[in-house]
């Protein structure tokens, strides 16, 4: 290559070399999640948990039908990956839970906390970036009511008309000693749901 | 000064060996994963194409690869299934060196399409995207000068024998892709520890408790090897907690300080091995792609006890 030839190709490789760091220094700062993937931040494993915090490994749900016959749904019945299951089964129990104020506070209450938490901040730059008309032409879709959708799904599917269906998780809590037994708990949602009308 | 400076760092002369040796890490790892882990099998594709059209939402790097289709396209099976043919085809080429540039170009491309194509249905990780980038740098280098079919033609087709001597042979622009990479992962690293000490978790992240919740949790969902019995060792895993935090906010000083690979290197790797073994969070994307900190000139020459004429300690310094 040519002196100058080289100069060039120097030229357009320091943009390249830019631009890969740059765009990966920016979703370091500005948190943007899968918006501008392969660039993205990391933030794996990073939430703090605590002495007696309940893991729930798994739901269940459990569908009753206008005739009161009992049916165990699973991720195969309702069509879908476990990690769908599970976002399905714990919107229903967040359904639930909005109008069960008492399980809620009791839930917060076993989120012991031995040292003082950080609250999250939104940071200016975050801030700056959701509000510019870039973000909003690329930006997700408004969140599916999963619970309302799935749940119709099912009984589009199965052909079965449930009037209930019941959430049951398997937890366990966090122990210095490791994990120990912890209650299950068991939410009833009456149907059908409010985004399913 | 300062561009003296750019280009003394970015464009320092290298060995074209420990690109390629990069190039065959790299692309093996995602073929292997395209192969034998079933990533984009046709039932995974038919698994995301079932899920209730709601739940899609490509992501930004989706709409642009469909803009000629429209905003919103939604590619069936049998489309995603041709692009993980062109993959595969792309990548036993890029391993091998035929054309290796457009075979690197079209293996980056289509594997970025089809994680792409995965992460617009509502599921989302971390394992890819390193290699990803990586693969897309490689593309724009001279990463298939030795060991390639390409340079099999160029000798048969009599090019220069001098540039081509696989330990020997180095270039202005054989150093700038494996230092890139190099700083990429500094950048996720910090990423990784801005998140677990100031975005989301907080200082109380290093309390023991975190990471015991983590490796219960999937202990039970996944299964993993130790996690169960790790998660009963509270202090052990505290500890493991600070390591992992002073780990991630120093491996920068791996890439200024060449000679802390002895330490940084091993320790990555059996960072990643331990989230293996004790999370079953499986990154082997990047494992692969430590072969960015590993001088390979350095090593073929000690273990052929050859050293190149006029090339001292042929890096450490990359």
């Amino acid at each position: 290559m040519s002196p100058s030839e080289n100069a060039t190709t120097f030229r357009l490789i320091s943009l390249v070399i830019i631009a890969v760091l740059g765009l990966q220094l920016f979703a370091v700062i500005a948190r943007p999640g899968k918006w501008t993937w392969p660039f993205t931040d990391y933030p794996m494993y990073s939430h703090s948990r605590h002495d007696g915090d309940r893991v729930v490994a798994r739901h269940f749900v459990v569908g009753t039908t206008v005739d009161g016959e009992e049916v165990a749904i699973t991720p195969k019945d309702l069509g879908v990956v476990l990690w769908v299951y599970e976002r399905w089964a714990g919107a229903l129990m967040a359904a639930a839970q909005k109008t069960d104020a008492a399980a809620s506070a009791n839930d917060q209450a076993a989120q012991s906390s031995q040292l003082p938490r950080f609250t999250r901040h939104e940071w200016p730059l975050r801030r700056w970036l959701k509000s510019t008309a870039l973000f909003q032409l690329f930006k997700s879709k408004p969140d599916p009511d999963l619970a309302a959708m799935l749940t119709e799904h099912f009984q589009t599917a199965s052909g079965h008309r449930l009037v209930r269906l019941r959430v049951e998780d398997t937890p366990v809590i966090v122990t210095r000693a490791g994990q120990a037994a912890a209650p299950p708990r068991s939410v009833e949602v009456e149907l059908p749901l409010s985004g399913s009308d | 000064m300062t561009v003296k400076w750019w280009n003394g760092y970015w464009f320092r002369p290298a060995p074209y060996v420990d690109l390629a040796l990069v190039r065959l890490f790299a692309v093996a790892c995602q073929l292997w994963l395209l192969l034998a882990w079933g990533k984009f099998s046709s039932e995974t594709l038919e698994a995301l194409w079932a899920l209730p059209e709601p739940l899609y939402d490509p992501i930004t790097l989706l709409r642009l690869f469909l803009l000629p289709w429209g905003w919103e396209y939604r590619p069936s099976p049998q489309f995603m299934a041709i692009v993980f043919y062109v993959s595969v085809v792309a990548g036993l080429l890029a391993f091998v060196g035929f054309r290796t540039r457009l075979s690197l170009l079209v293996f980056a491309l289509t594997n970025a399409f089809l994680v792409a194509y995965a992460y617009s249905h509502g599921d989302f990780h971390h394992t890819e995207a390193p290699l990803i980038i990586a693969l897309g740098i490689l593309a724009l280098s001279p990463a298939g000068r030795v060991l390639s079919v390409d340079q099999l033609i160029r000798r048969w087709r009599g090019g220069s024998d001098e540039d081509d001597d696989i330990l020997t042979a180095e270039s202005p622009l054989a150093g700038w892709p494996i230092r890139l990479v190099q700083w990429l992962f500094v950048l996720i690293y910090l990423s990784a520890v801005l998140s677990k000490l100031v975005f989301e978790g907080g200082l109380d992240w290093l309390n023991g408790y975190t990471l015991q919740y983590y490796m219960i949790q999937d202990t039970l969902r996944k299964g993993t090897l130790l996690g169960g019995w790790f998660s009963q060792h509270h202090y052990l895993v505290m500890l493991s907690q600070y390591l992992v935090v002073i780990f991630q906010t120093t491996f920068a000083l791996a890439v200024m300080f060449p000679r802390l690979r002895w330490i940084y290197v091993p320790l990555g790797l059996g960072f990643h091995a331990g989230n293996w073994i004790l999370l079953n969070a499986a990154f082997p994307e990047w494992m692969a792609l430590y072969a960015v900190f590993i001088p390979w000139r350095h090593v073929f020459t000690r273990m052929l006890r050859r050293e190149p004429e006029g090339r001292r300690d042929p890096q450490l310094a990359t």
